[in-house]
């Protein structure tokens, strides 16, 4: 009596357990907001645009294909 | 045993909802009404959001087939889905609409209507039924709708 119970119950969590998961398409305000867009904050835009040619400025940065040491 | 039966009928019973005119939104005066109020109508069902950038470009084609059709018996009801009503007001004076303006903040009958994506668009015909339905709102196929509602309210 109690095993099919308790079969059903995992199949129902098992099959419908993911089918509520993440954001719907009318739940997407939040996410729509200016501040929430990947570049919304330009000086963090620059400061990372400078760490990263800091780190790779001996292989060339982003603007040239080698940066003169001959390994790349 | 009849705790699981219950559990079950509930979860099958969330998985019935479907798109239907037998749903409760609020109106402007934040009432309780049903959409069944536009039964015998030709029924143009839009979900919207003020954040939604297309949805803006929807309502001056969806203004335009009210004023048109509202005499051969078209009714548009735009659904707003804001969480937070004031943006829906906002939007609102911006963009000023000559129909239907409903509200379901919940989201429980965009859930219902099972939206893939905004805006969502859904004909009824006169009896009721769904017969058509669009995700997203794209100007060079506005004719399309409009040839689709025309016939319907043909029928």
């Amino acid at each position: 009596m109690l095993k099919p119970a308790l079969v059903a119950v995992t199949l129902i969590i098992g099959l419908s357990g993911c089918s509520n998961l993440g954001v719907q398409p009318w739940e997407k305000g939040q996410l729509a907001r200016s501040d929430m867009a990947l570049d919304s904050e330009k000086l963090d835009l620059a400061l990372d645009d400078h760490i990263y040619f800091s780190k790779e400025g001996s292989s060339g940065g982003r603007a040239f294909a080698g940066g003169g040491c001959g390994c790349n | 045993m009849k705790k699981i039966w219950l559990l079950l009928s509930l979860m099958a019973a969330g998985v019935q909802a479907a798109p239907s005119l037998d749903h409760q939104v609020f109106n402007a005066q934040n009432q309780a009404v049903s959409l069944s109020e536009f039964k015998g109508k030709v029924v143009y069902v839009d979900f919207w959001a003020s954040w939604c950038g297309p949805c803006r470009k929807s309502f001056p084609w969806m203004n335009e087939i009210q004023t048109k059709y509202q005499d051969q018996g078209l009714a548009v009801v735009a659904i707003n889905l804001d969480t937070d009503n004031e943006l829906a007001q906002e939007f609102l004076k911006q963009v000023p609409a000559n129909f239907s303006v409903r509200f379901n903040p919940e989201g429980d009958v965009a859930r219902s209507f099972d939206l893939l994506g905004m805006p969502s668009s859904f004909m009824f015909n006169r009896q009721g039924q769904l017969v058509q339905h669009h995700v997203g709102f794209y100007a060079d196929k506005a004719a399309e709708y409009e040839q689709e509602l025309v016939n319907l309210l043909k029928e």
